[in-house]
């Protein structure tokens, strides 16, 4: 998503892997924050986040191998590997 | 493997309430162990950026303000207890911790609630709240044009704060419509003080900023294909009944549709614990019974701030003090100064009253559960829609439990927290009195958790672990 909306945030970026992809994001975000703004070329998930606090679990997507990770409430990290496509539900 | 932490006191939630019962324990001598699901302390309201992974800016937040008697686990979920609360279950990674403590408090929170109307599930309708927390959080909302629909003070503080962060709002959709005995209400508003004025500086913001705000309407229903693509909203009666449109429907373009209805008290460690709940009737919900000093039916257990009746951030941090102070009591016998409890008694009293008019102003009317369409789904875990409900309720379902095992419904992932408002109101009818039917069971473990988890929960346990409801996760 184009730069106004990522201004405020700050310029340091972290590198993760999206569904296979890497993608550059703003530091400090949410996971959940970093599907949004990176789901102009990923594919459209059925649910995104709805609860932002970590109740409704309908933003969970396995991270790092980890499934059912609520990435509302999980920050970002360097190299972090988030995949979408799946089991996200399967904990 | 598990580890095993002895400790005064656990505290479960780091928001204003458990942050001050944290403050009074540790400044008389206790231990304390205070954990929270988020990675840093703060709670909902006063939320924290998220660490950017730069170790010098990260020790300067609240987690540093807390004392070398604190023991803080970020990240980390309460996800039941055993032997009442002798043993608090904390879950990390799979990984989990026993926490034996003397003393409980639990100050877990309130989660928002919604209203199901058709498109309500499309990626981009959310909470309010979640865009506060990706505000407060990651410093960003990424969605363009919103339509902040709902009831409460909440809309115009989520509207002003998403206008200030560059994010074009094309409404605020608000059901309740001013009325004459809401004048009798006028001074307990006041008696908010600071946050009364908060309301009329968002008020004024969002007037300047030319937003529509359109009184006593509603969301008809949520359009887009793939995400949100755009509202139909029009107006409502008295008891938020759709009223015929005669061409005034309109259609707002958005990618952003926040829904936000006010809270309910989150019980469920409470519930777990074994406290007993009673019905509260102006939540339209349950919450822990407790002593004037907040304490629940379950001995050493307190229960403070809005998982005890959603009262706000000022009611809760002055609850978890007299908790703290109640906690302090007890462990060592040292009590509070007189003058000092009864400064903090007055001001919880007079806040009380500002909360009651609030909640009286923006009081949810039943028409509301009229919103949803037979296909709209009710339980967003499991797929259930209100026609498949109402038949179970034409079938016989009297009960949250009956009508869950006739459909599903509060059974996924979710463990029926986000459903459970919406189920009971739709059982308990016009009257939308919680009182009628009982509160939902609740079993260990209150939150998913691997079967690793589970398992280490048997270790060295001469009982069966409780078995889960949700056999299907």
């Amino acid at each position: 998503m184009s730069s106004p909306l990522t201004e405020s945030v700050g310029a340091k970026q972290v590198e993760i892997v999206i569904d296979g992809a890497e993608r550059l994001v703003p530091a400090g975000v949410s996971v959940a924050v970093a599907l949004l703004l990176a789901r102009a070329d990923a594919t459209a998930p059925s649910r995104t986040v709805f609860c932002g606090m970590g109740s409704c679990y309908e933003c969970v997507a396995v991270v790092n191998g980890v499934p059912g990770v609520r990435t509302c409430i999980t920050p970002v990290a360097d190299h972090m590997r988030v995949d979408t496509r799946g089991t996200g539900n399967d904990a | 493997m598990r580890e095993t932490v002895d400790t005064d006191v656990l505290i479960v939630g780091a928001g204003p309430a458990g942050l001050n019962a944290v403050r009074e324990a540790a400044d008389s001598g206790l231990d304390v162990v205070v954990v929270d699901e988020n990675v840093v302390p703060g709670g909902q309201i006063t939320r924290q950026r998220l660490p950017t992974g730069d170790p010098a800016g990260e020790r300067d937040g609240l987690e540093s303000k807390l004392g070398a008697a604190v023991r803080y686990m970020g990240a980390t979920t309460c996800i039941g207890f055993r032997r009442g609360r002798e043993e608090a279950l904390l879950a990390k990674d799979g990984e989990v911790t026993v926490v034996h403590a003397r003393a409980v408090v639990l100050a877990v929170g309130a989660l928002e609630r919604t209203r199901p109307l058709p498109g309500w599930t499309l990626p981009g309708v959310m909470t309010a709240g979640a865009a506060q927390t990706m505000l407060k959080g990651s410093g960003l909302v990424p969605f363009r044009r919103a339509v902040v629909a709902g009831s409460g003070p909440l809309l115009l503080a989520a509207a002003t704060q998403l206008l200030r962060a560059g994010v074009k709002v094309q409404a605020v959709v608000e059901a309740s419509r001013p009325r004459v005995g809401h004048v009798r209400e006028v001074p307990r508003l006041l008696g908010g003080g600071s946050v009364f004025v908060d309301g009329l500086r968002y008020l004024a913001t969002i007037g300047l900023r030319g937003v529509p705000v359109f009184t006593g309407w509603g969301v008809r229903r949520v359009i887009g294909t793939s995400s949100v693509e755009g509202v139909e909203i029009g107006p409502l009666d008295r008891n938020w009944m759709p009223r015929a449109t005669n061409g005034s429907a309109r259609i707002l373009d958005c990618d952003l549709v926040l829904l936000s209805f006010g809270f309910t008290s989150s019980t469920d460690l409470a519930a777990v614990i074994g406290a007993r709940l009673e019905p509260d009737e102006a939540q339209r919900s349950w919450r822990p019974w407790r002593s004037e000093s907040f304490e629940t039916s379950e001995p050493g257990v307190w229960a403070v701030g809005d998982c005890a009746g959603v009262e706000g951030a000022q009611v809760s941090a002055l609850e978890g003090t007299v908790a703290g102070l109640a906690v302090v009591e007890r462990l060592t016998g040292r009590a509070a100064p007189r003058a000092r409890s009864g400064r903090v008694q007055r001001r919880l009293r007079r806040l009380r009253a500002f909360e009651r008019a609030v909640a009286s102003v923006w009081k949810t009317q039943s028409g509301s559960t009229s919103w949803a369409a037979d296909d709209t789904t009710i339980c967003r875990c499991e797929g259930t829609t209100l026609s498949d409900l109402e038949a179970a309720i034409r079938d016989g379902a009297t009960s949250l439990h009956s009508l869950k095992l006739g459909t599903r419904a509060g059974m996924g992932r979710c463990q029926g927290r986000t459903c459970t408002p919406l189920l009971s109101d739709l059982l308990t009818g016009k009257d939308l009195a919680p009182k009628t039917i009982a509160p939902p069971s609740i079993r260990f473990p209150v939150r998913p958790a691997s079967a690793g988890a589970i398992a280490q929960y048997a270790v060295g346990d001469d009982t069966a672990p409780p078995r889960r409801e949700d056999s299907s996760s």
